[in-house]
C-alpha cells in the first residue's frame, strides 16, 4: 500500500504538467493566482475593508454552494435546507469560542463535525423520502430549527432570537482573513472535486441517476445516501463555522434563514449544476451582482431581482449560465493551442 | 378545563378547515401531475394580499373584492403552470426548483410592495361579532368559515367522483399516457387543477385571513402545514388531506392550549407528526402504496 502511494507521489509531478496545459487545469491555475493575488493588488482602505470583506464573503459561500452542489448534483439529494448545516456549525463554533474559550481553529473543525453529525440525524428519516418530497422535508425541518430556536421560552437554553454577538475575528487584518479563507476554500474544493471523480463519487451518480438499478447491482443505497449527506454537512459546517467568524456574531435568522439556502441554490445554478467548480463561479457572480446593485441603490429589491433570476435561469438554462460560456472559452483555448 | 377543551375543539375544527382546503389542493395536483407546488402556501397568502390592494379600490365593497381575488389567483394559478411548470414537467427536480424560487419570489414581491408590517383585512368579515355556544364565545365568521369548507370539500368530492371533468382528472392520475390516448388533453386538466388548488387555497385566505393578520412568513408556514397533511393523509388521496387536516389542526390547537409556552410549540407540531409518520407508516394514513 505504502509502495503504492510512493509510486504515485513519483507520477504526481508529470501529471501536474499534462494538467496545466489541459484547459481545466490552466484556467484553474489562472484563477488561484489570480485569488491568490487579489488582496495585494491595492491598498486602498476601500478596498482593503469593503471589497475584500465582499470577496471573503464569496468564498465563504462558494464553500458552502459546493456542498450542495454535492449533495443534489452528484448524490441527487436536492435539499432546502441546508442552511441547517450552516447555522448548527456556526452555533457550535461559536459556543466554543466564546464561552468555552476554545482555539478558532480547533472549533471550526468541532462545528464542522457538528454539522455531520445533523447530516446523520436529517438523513435518517429524510432516506425514506425521494425527489421533490426530500426537497420539502428538509425546507420543513429548517423552518422548525429556525421556530425553535426563535421561541422566547428557550432562550436560556439557545440564545433566543439575538443569538451569540460579539464573536472574535478570524483575523484583524482583512487581508489575512482573506487568504485564511482561501486556503479552506482551496483545500475543500479539491476535496470535493477528488471525492465526486472518485469510486466513491461514482457510485452516488449511479444511485442519482438510478436508485433501483444500483441496488440491483450490489450497492447499499441507504450507507452510501447518509455518507453523502455526512460529506456535504462537513463541508457546509466548515462554510458556517467561517460564516460565524466572518460576521462575528450568529443568530436564528441569520444563520437558519430561509435565504441561505436560496443562496446556495441560485449559486450553484448559476454555475451549473453537478459541476462542483461552477458554485464557486455561481458565488463570485452572485456576491458580485449582489454589491453592484447595493451600489446602484437597489438594496431592498436585491433579493426579488435574483428571484426573479433564478426562475429565468431555471426556466431557460437548466444547464446554468456559465457552464455554456465555459465550453466556449474551451474551443478558443484549443484554437490558440492550435489542438 | 371543560372550557379549555371545549375550546381546543373549536379551533381544531376551525384550524382543520382551513388545512383541508389549502392540503387539498396541494395534494391532488401531486396525484394528477406529480408536480410539487412549493408556492401553494402563497398562493394563501397572495389571495390576502391582493384582497388588500383591491379593497379601497372598490370602495370597500366586500363580496366585488372577494370575488375578484378569487378570480385574480385562479388566473395566476394558471399563468404560472403554462409559463413555468408546464415546460419544466418531465423532470421533477426542475419543477420543485422554479416553484421554490417562485414561492421564494412571491414573498419578495410582497416584501418589496405591501412591506414587511403586519396588514389586516377586517373589512372583509362577512359575519361580524361572535356568539355564545356551550360556554364558549365563537367568531361568527370562523363558523361561517367551517360551513363554507365543508360544504365545498362536499363539492369538491361530488365534482371529482361524478362530473366528466373530474373522471378526466382522476384518470390523468391513474395512467396519463392511458388518459391520453383516449383523447383526454392531460396538459389541459394539469392547469384546471393548479386553478382548482390556487382557487381553494384563495377562499381558505378570503375567509380565515380577515381574523387575524397578513404576514408573508406565513406562505412558509402554511406549506410545512400543508406538507405534514399530505405526508400523514397519504400523498394524492382526498379522504387522506381532509382527515389529516383536522389531525393536525387538533394537534396544534392540544398543544398551544395544554402545553407550558404552547403556542410557540405549536408549530413544532407537524415535523414532529410528520417524522412519526414517516417512521412507522411512510406511505401515510390513506396513501396508495406505490407513490412513495
Amino acid at each position: 500500500m505504502f509502495k503504492r502511494a510512493y509510486e504515485k507521489i513519483l507520477q504526481l509531478p508529470g501529471y501536474l504538467k499534462i494538467w496545466v496545459k489541459s484547459f481545466t487545469g490552466a484556467l484553474t491555475v489562472v484563477c488561484v493566482i489570480g485569488l491568490i493575488l487579489l488582496p495585494f493588488s491595492s491598498n486602498t482602505p476601500t478596498f482593503q475593508n469593503v471589497m475584500l470583506r465582499t470577496f471573503t464573503h464569496a468564498l465563504i459561500f462558494s464553500i458552502f454552494a459546493a456542498s450542495w452542489d454535492f449533495l443534489a448534483g452528484i448524490a441527487g439529494q436536492v435539499s432546502f435546507g441546508h442552511t441547517i448545516f450552516l447555522g448548527v456549525a456556526g452555533y457550535v463554533c461559536a459556543m466554543l469560542v466564546k464561552f468555552l474559550q476554545f482555539p478558532m481553529w480547533i472549533s471550526i473543525f468541532i462545528g464542522a463535525f457538528a454539522a455531520v453529525l445533523f447530516g446523520l440525524i436529517i438523513g435518517i428519516p429524510c432516506l425514506r423520502l425521494k425527489g421533490p418530497y426530500l426537497a420539502l422535508g428538509t425546507l420543513a425541518f429548517s423552518l422548525i430549527i429556525l421556530l425553535i430556536l426563535i421561541m422566547g421560552s428557550l432562550a436560556d437554553y439557545l440564545f433566543g432570537g439575538a443569538g451569540i454577538p460579539a464573536l472574535p475575528r478570524l483575523s484583524n487584518d482583512p487581508k489575512e482573513e482573506y487568504l485564511y479563507v482561501l486556503v479552506f476554500m482551496v483545500i475543500s474544493f479539491i476535496l470535493l472535486i477528488r471525492i465526486s471523480k472518485s469510486k466513491f463519487g461514482t457510485i452516488l451518480k449511479s444511485i442519482r441517476d438510478d436508485d433501483t438499478g444500483s441496488q440491483a447491482s450490489g450497492i447499499n443505497i441507504t450507507r452510501y445516501k447518509i455518507y453523502a449527506y455526512m460529506i456535504s454537512g462537513f463541508f457546509a459546517g466548515i462554510a458556517g463555522s467561517l460564516y460565524a467568524l466572518f460576521i462575528t456574531a450568529v443568530n436564528p435568522s441569520g444563520n437558519f434563514g430561509l435565504i441561505n439556502s436560496f443562496f446556495a441554490i441560485i449559486m450553484a445554478s448559476l454555475g451549473g449544476i453537478a459541476t462542483i467548480s461552477g458554485s464557486a463561479l455561481g458565488a463570485f457572480f452572485f456576491i458580485f451582482i449582489e454589491y453592484v446593485l447595493i451600489q446602484l441603490g437597489f438594496g431592498n429589491w436585491v433579493y426579488l431581482i435574483f428571484a426573479i433570476l433564478l426562475i429565468f435561469v431555471v426556466r431557460f438554462a437548466e444547464r446554468g449560465l456559465l457552464k455554456p460560456i465555459l465550453e466556449r472559452l474551451k474551443d478558443l483555448f484549443d484554437i490558440v493551442l492550435g489542438r | 378545563m371543560y372550557e379549555q377543551i371545549l375550546s381546543m375543539i373549536y379551533g381544531g375544527i376551525v384550524y382543520g378547515s382551513v388545512l383541508s382546503l389549502i392540503s387539498i389542493g396541494f395534494s391532488l395536483l401531486y396525484g394528477v401531475g406529480k408536480i410539487l407546488n412549493l408556492a401553494h402556501g402563497f398562493f394563501y397568502v397572495l389571495t390576502g394580499y391582493l384582497a388588500f390592494w383591491i379593497l379601497p379600490i372598490f370602495n370597500y365593497d366586500i363580496w366585488l373584492t372577494i370575488s375578484v381575488s378569487l378570480i385574480m389567483i385562479t388566473l395566476i394559478a394558471g399563468v404560472v403552470y403554462l409559463a413555468l411548470i408546464k415546460p419544466l414537467q418531465h423532470s421533477e427536480l426542475n419543477v420543485v426548483l422554479i416553484t421554490f424560487a417562485l414561492a421564494f419570489f412571491m414573498e419578495q414581491f410582497i416584501r418589496a410592495v405591501w412591506g414587511s408590517e403586519y396588514h389586516t383585512i377586517y373589512q372583509l368579515i362577512i359575519f361580524q361579532g361572535t356568539s355564545e355556544f356551550m360556554g364558549i364565545s365563537v367568531i361568527n365568521q370562523s363558523v361561517f368559515l367551517v360551513i363554507v369548507s365543508l360544504v365545498l370539500v362536499a363539492a369538491f368530492t361530488l365534482f371529482i367522483n361524478k362530473s366528466k371533468l373530474g373522471r378526466s382528472i382522476r384518470a390523468v392520475s391513474q395512467d396519463r399516457e392511458a388518459a391520453q390516448l383516449m383523447g383526454i388533453n392531460a396538459n389541459r386538466i394539469l392547469l384546471y387543477t393548479v386553478m382548482i388548488s390556487g382557487f381553494l387555497a384563495g377562499v381558505a385566505a378570503l375567509l380565515y385571513l380577515p381574523n387575524y393578520t397578513l404576514d408573508p412568513v406565513q406562505g412558509w408556514t402554511r406549506l410545512t402545514d400543508a406538507f405534514a397533511v399530505v405526508i400523514l393523509g397519504g400523498m394524492g388521496s382526498l379522504f387522506g388531506s381532509f382527515a389529516g387536516a383536522y389531525v393536525i389542526a387538533f394537534a396544534n390547537n392540544f398543544t398551544s392550549i395544554f402545553i407550558p409556552n404552547g403556542p410557540s410549540w405549536s408549530h413544532v407540531v407537524p415535523i414532529i407528526l410528520i417524522l412519526i409518520t414517516l417512521i412507522a407508516r411512510p406511505r401515510g394514513l390513506f396513501g396508495k402504496k406505490e407513490i412513495m
